[in-house]
Formats: C-alpha cells, sequence, structure tokens
C-alpha cells in the first residue's frame, strides 16, 4: 500500500508544481513570451506575504488576501511597462528583460532581507494531516491540488466562456488582425500577465509554508515550473497540470529508493520527454482545449 | 459628403515606398473599385486605411473626421473595418466565436449575427465548427461576416476572390447590394477588371503607388483601364508611368 501513499504524495506535489507553473504556461500561450523572472516575482509574493504578516500582525491568509491583489497589479505594471515594449521589440527582447529582471529582483531581495531563508508562520498547517489507513492527506499540500485545480479549471472556462477569453484567443491566434477587429491588446496583455504573477505568488507563499524563503529561490523554482510547462506541451493550460502531476510523481516514487536521485530523476523525466516528445503531451498550440 | 476621403497619401514600408500621392474617396452606401496589377499599392492602401500602416503624409477622413493619428483598432471601432487578403480568420475560435470577437465593440447597427447568419447560411450551418477546419469559400463568409459584426462604416474588401470558385465568387458579389443598402460603404480590390467594373459604381486604377485612372464604371473605357492597369504605351495622358509594360 506504501506506493499509493508515494503516488497520492508525487500528486499533491504535482499540484503545488502545476499551480507555481500555470501562469508561466498562460502567458506563453498567449503572448508567445518565456517570463525567466517568474520564480523571482513568486518569491517576491512571499516576502510580501511575510512582511505585511509582520507589520500588521496578521495571520497567513489575511496577508495572503492583500498580496495576491497586489501581485496582480505588480503583473499589470510589468506588462504596461517592460513586457510589452520587450515583444514589441523581437523574439528575444522579452528573454533579455525578464531574465534582467531576475537579476535586479534576487539582488534587491539581498539588499532588503539578506540572504537568510525565512519561515513563513502558518500555524500548524505545515504538519496538519488527515490519516486514512495508510493513506495520508496533509491539509497543505490538498490546498495546494485545490487551487492549482480551481486556477486552471477557472482559467478555462473564462478563456473558452466569456468576451475576454475570446478576444484573448483571438490575439493568440493573430495579433494582427485582432487589432484591426478592434482588440486593444495592451489592456488584454496586462490582464493575462496579471493573472499569470498572482497566481505564481499564491504558489510561492504556499510553498514556502514547507520550505521557507529566501532571495535566490526564485531559480529553482522557476527550473521546476518551467519543466511542468514543458512536460505538459507549451501553451496548455490542463497540460501544465498532467505535466506537474508527473515530475511530483516522479519525485516522490523515486526518492522511496533513494532520496539524492529523486531529483535527477525528474530532470530526466523531462530530458527524456525533450527527446521523445519535444511539443510536450499535450502538444497542441492552443491554451484551452 | 464622403464617407471614406484619401487625401494625397504616401506610405510604405522602411525605406520602400509603396504610395505617392494616393487619393481617393467613397461616398455614403457606394461600392468604388480598387484596380491594379500585382505590386501597385492596392493592399498597402487598404491597409493605411485600417491603421495597420502609418501614412507617411497625407490624410484620412472618416465621415469628415480626420482619422488619420488614430490607431488601428481605434479606427475599427470608428468604423473602419479591413477583410485582409487570405481572410486571416481565428484559427482556432469557432466560426461563431470569430463573428462574436468584434462583437463586444459592436456600434449599434442592422448586422446582428441573427442578421450575419440570414446573408450567410453557409455560415450558420458551420457555426460551431472550428475556423481553421472550414472550406475557403467558407471562411471567405466568416471573414465577411466577422467584419460586418463591427456594424462598420467603411467596409474594405481585400482580394475576397482569391483562391475560391468562380460560383463562389459570383454568390459574394450577388450579397454586396444587401450590404450597401444597410448604409455601409465598400471599397474593394479585385484582380478581375470585368468583375470589378460590374460591382461598383466607381473604379480607381492604381500603378506604382499612384493613382491613374479614376471613372464611373458604367462609362469607362476598358481599352483604357487595361492600358492603365498595366501602364501600357496605350495609356491616356493622365497616366504617370507610360511607357512601361508590367506583367
Amino acid at each position: 500500500m506504501t506506493w499509493v501513499n508515494d503516488v497520492l504524495q508525487g500528486i499533491f506535489l504535482g499540484g503545488a508544481y502545476a499551480l507555481t507553473a500555470v501562469g508561466l504556461s498562460l502567458m506563453f500561450g498567449v503572448m508567445r513570451m518565456v517570463n525567466l523572472a517568474h520564480g523571482d516575482l513568486a518569491v517576491c509574493g512571499t516576502y510580501l506575504a511575510t512582511t505585511v504578516m509582520a507589520a500588521f500582525g496578521v495571520p497567513l491568509w489575511v496577508a495572503m488576501l492583500i498580496m495576491v491583489p497586489l501581485a496582480f497589479l505588480l503583473g499589470l505594471v510589468l506588462q504596461l511597462s517592460l513586457f510589452g515594449r520587450a515583444l514589441r521589440s523581437g523574439t528575444t527582447a522579452p528573454l533579455l528583460v525578464t531574465f534582467g529582471l531576475s537579476v535586479i529582483i534576487e539582488n534587491l531581495l539581498l539588499q532588503t532581507y539578506s540572504a537568510n531563508t525565512r519561515g513563513v508562520p502558518a500555524g500548524n498547517l505545515d504538519v496538519a494531516a488527515v490519516h486514512l489507513g495508510s493513506l495520508v492527506l496533509p491539509w497543505l499540500a490538498m490546498l495546494k491540488l485545490m487551487l492549482a485545480l480551481v486556477v486552471i479549471g477557472g482559467l478555462s472556462v473564462l478563456l473558452r466562456y466569456t468576451a475576454w477569453g475570446r478576444r484573448v484567443r483571438a490575439t493568440s491566434d493573430d495579433l494582427a488582425v485582432a487589432r484591426l477587429q478592434g482588440i486593444r491588446v495592451r489592456p488584454l496583455f496586462a490582464s493575462v500577465t496579471g493573472i499569470a504573477i498572482a497566481a505564481a505568488a499564491l504558489a510561492g507563499t504556499l510553498n514556502a509554508v514547507t520550505t521557507g524563503v529566501y532571495p535566490t529561490l526564485g531559480a529553482l523554482t522557476l527550473i521546476f515550473a518551467f519543466e511542468a510547462v514543458i512536460i505538459g506541451g507549451l501553451g496548455s493550460l490542463w497540460g501544465t497540470l498532467l505535466g506537474g502531476m508527473l515530475l511530483g510523481i516522479t519525485q516522490v516514487v523515486v526518492s522511496q529508493a533513494s532520496v539524492p536521485y529523486a531529483i535527477l530523476a525528474s530532470q530526466l523525466l523531462f530530458l527524456v520527454v525533450l527527446a521523445v516528445r519535444p511539443q510536450g503531451l499535450f502538444g497542441n498550440p492552443q491554451i484551452v482545449g | 459628403m464622403s464617407a471614406l476621403a484619401v487625401n494625397d497619401l504616401d506610405a510604405g514600408y522602411d525605406d520602400f515606398q509603396a504610395l505617392f500621392g494616393a487619393s481617393l474617396d467613397v461616398a455614403t452606401g457606394e461600392t468604388v473599385a480598387l484596380v491594379g496589377a500585382n505590386g501597385a499599392g492596392k493592399t498597402t492602401l487598404l491597409m493605411t486605411i485600417a491603421g495597420a500602416l502609418r501614412p507617411w503624409r497625407g490624410g484620412i477622413t472618416l465621415d469628415g473626421t480626420d482619422i488619420t493619428g488614430q490607431h488601428d483598432y481605434q479606427r475599427a471601432r470608428s468604423g473602419v473595418v479591413l477583410v485582409p487578403e487570405g481572410r486571416r480568420l481565428f484559427g482556432s475560435l469557432t466560426a461563431e466565436e470569430n463573428i462574436l470577437v468584434p462583437a463586444g465593440r459592436r456600434e449599434a447597427g442592422p448586422w446582428t449575427l441573427e442578421a450575419l447568419y440570414e446573408l450567410f447560411p453557409m455560415v450558420a450551418a458551420r457555426r460551431s465548427h472550428r475556423a481553421a477546419l472550414l472550406s475557403g469559400g467558407e471562411q471567405q463568409a466568416v471573414a465577411i461576416a466577422r467584419a460586418l459584426a463591427a456594424n462598420p462604416r467603411v467596409l474594405l474588401l481585400d482580394e475576397v476572390s482569391l483562391g475560391l470558385a468562380p460560383a463562389i465568387v459570383d454568390a459574394f458579389y450577388r450579397l454586396l447590394p444587401a450590404i450597401q443598402e444597410s448604409g455601409v460603404s465598400v471599397l474593394l480590390v479585385e484582380q478581375d477588371v470585368d468583375r470589378a467594373l460590374a460591382a461598383s459604381s466607381r473604379t480607381v486604377c492604381l500603378l506604382e503607388g499612384r493613382v491613374v485612372m479614376t471613372g464611373e464604371s458604367a462609362s469607362l473605357d476598358r481599352d483604357a483601364l487595361i492600358a492603365a492597369y498595366f501602364g501600357s504605351p496605350a495609356a491616356p495622358p493622365s497616366a504617370g508611368d507610360t511607357g512601361k509594360v508590367r506583367t
């Protein structure tokens, strides 16, 4: 029965990876933009949440209610000021700009908060769990998996059934013609980036409840998010969920045999997918469906 | 007053000038045909009117209002809508979703979804199919319906007959009067001179970026138009580049 529990823990871990990666997937699917500062922006959200908690003495969930809308606003501002300009200047500019942003963020965080790992106090949320026979259902992991499903499912519904979603998909298909049909691309892209950064900040903060947070955590966050996106298929939100699950399951199952090889195994899975099916498992260029 | 007036327009791409002082006007509910050889600047002119290209010089007015400074998306909302060459539908959207894209921005007007389905029954039948999977004729119908859905003042049609069977092209041109009657002005680019003359009240001929001939389609001397089209020596003295034959 332990392997059933292992797979279950892998699915939970995968939910966390997917929630972290969904914004990366969304931005690529809509704008064909790879945001190398994705992980660092998630970490910014975490520091913001801890700062709010310390300053106002409020619990984590209240701090997150304040932090997530601010992360959305940060995404809006970044898209309007930096990313939009970069996108209009060719395909390499967004990579260079977001790489530069990543370096700036990490160093600003080092200056402001020092290199020490900070805990994210959340009561006993990081250890509380329901036990069903040999199965362990940790509350925090269940929360992250549920949020991943809500965010991905909610985005899919918005993209498929609302006028906003129709405009996003039309712009993703053909930007020049979308503009000629009266779509204003700048605020539309700003809303997409806002959602992406808000989801990343939400995921980053919940992950940090277990691991703590330090200024260079963003690079590691980015790698796993990136792998989930690639394994699932670039630009497919449900693919990203599946990619995260496969990464998580591989990591947890292998760790039962050998802990040091667990991370290696998930990287090998990524390489195998790249070699065998480079378009990803859901190798379909549409954002939903 | 003209619905659309283009005054002395210069435009081009980077350091390549494609239009030299082009002027034309389209009255309310009128159809004007734009003819010319490949590379004469027809598509460039439509793209400049639609706002995808910034003119280097000259101006564009819609119902007397200067729209030269407006962005492409603003022009679509003001009522200048382009049906681009090659249709360029949103391939991953269904036919109906394509038509609904400009709908949130639509002006009140006669072209509701129901009216469009009445005009194009073949689109109604395929409304829930993905646009990329439709036939060429169906895609063209969706492209025109998508443009009409914005209830435009001026409809710019860029080679709607390209790559379509003659019978389907005939069907499109039979719908043109219904579109005109709703008060829409049409500026259409057409390779087939006879079709252009038959469908329009006036015809404008472009040669190497210059307007070389304008006239009433019904009374236009077809031979003179063909000469202006190719810039051959038989062209009237008003033609710019006499003596050159373009193929």
